[in-house]
């Protein structure tokens, strides 16, 4: 999302309409993603012996259970990550700005 | 130091297209599905989540940082290749059956997103496209994870022989994979309103 706040920002056609065609995946994301999802895991029963499956293990909840902390502490706390990018991209936008100038 | 701009533009192209391909940068992606499908669970997590986001880095740190007049020479056909990879990558999943292509098409179009904002040239879309090599990186890598639990129980990965798994794992899986996107959507929401 921030990406597209950032391409708005250019004014000229042709970064909007840019812009407007990358927004318009997300629609195709969703559509991808839900139906993937419903299929695989929520569908009909295609198989018995998948009835019969085991749970996740420890080590395999901890695996994702940590992934899914990293994306949660982004997810309400996203100024932690930008607060650590700044310095980085400060240094790039600079000498990009001297050009562009 | 300054590279003088005829420099720059003989040579920035090699660089962006060499770090590009490592973020799957079209026409360059073609790597990406089958490097994810005939991974290891662990390798297919490392590629997408660590090795994808190097070439980002560089197309950033490398290539725009030292060639900027360049960069800006070029940006417009960087967009146009990003918007490619955008939608191409986005309808290219919808056509796939098996999870991990599903996966891996959908990272060629997350990381259009990255090239999109490096080509865009503004600090809000540079912060963007950094903030989605993390937030892409951990997505992605729980996404494989998961695929990776399910291939071990059921060894298949092809959506339509997998139905509806037992009810604990169903449970289980589908919560694993909604905070992924929920998380995802919420993350991105919250930026918007700081921004604001």
């Amino acid at each position: 999302m921030t990406v597209f706040m950032g391409s708005w920002q250019k004014a000229d056609a042709f970064y909007r309409i840019a812009t407007i065609i990358a927004c318009a995946s997300i629609v195709v994301t969703a559509v991808y993603i839900l139906r993937a999802t419903g299929k695989a895991i929520m569908g009909p029963v295609v198989n018995n012996e998948h009835l019969s499956l085991g749970d996740a293990g420890w080590n395999e909840r901890l695996a994702a259970g940590l992934l899914i902390l990293g994306i949660v502490v982004i997810g309400i706390a996203p100024f932690l990550l930008k607060d650590l990018i700044n310095p980085g991209t400060n240094i790039i936008i600079e000498k990009i700005a001297a050009v562009i100038k | 130091m300054n590279i003088p701009i005829e420099v720059q533009k003989l040579f920035f192209p090699f660089a962006f297209i060499g770090f590009g391909i490592f973020t799957a940068l079209f026409p360059f992606h073609t790597w990406v599905p089958d490097g994810h499908s005939s991974a290891p669970t662990a390798a297919s997590m490392f590629l997408a989540g660590i090795s994808m986001k190097l070439g980002g880095y560089g197309c950033l740190r490398v290539a725009t940082y030292l060639m900027p007049d360049a960069a800006h020479e070029y940006s417009t056909i960087i967009i146009v290749l990003a918007c490619i990879a955008i939608l191409y990558g986005a309808f290219a999943t919808m056509m796939q059956t098996d999870l991990k292509y599903i996966n891996a098409y959908s990272s060629v179009s997350h990381c259009g997103f990255v090239l999109l904002g490096i080509g865009m040239l503004t600090k809000t879309a540079i912060d963007g496209a950094v903030m989605q090599m993390v937030s892409h990186g951990l997505m992605t890598a729980l996404f494989f994870a998961v695929i990776g639990m399910i291939y071990d129980r059921t060894h298949t990965r092809q959506v339509a022989q997998l139905g509806r798994l037992n009810e604990d794992d169903a449970i289980y899986f589908n919560s694993v994979c909604n905070c992924g996107f929920v998380f995802t959507w919420v993350y991105q929401a919250l930026v918007v309103l700081l921004l604001r």
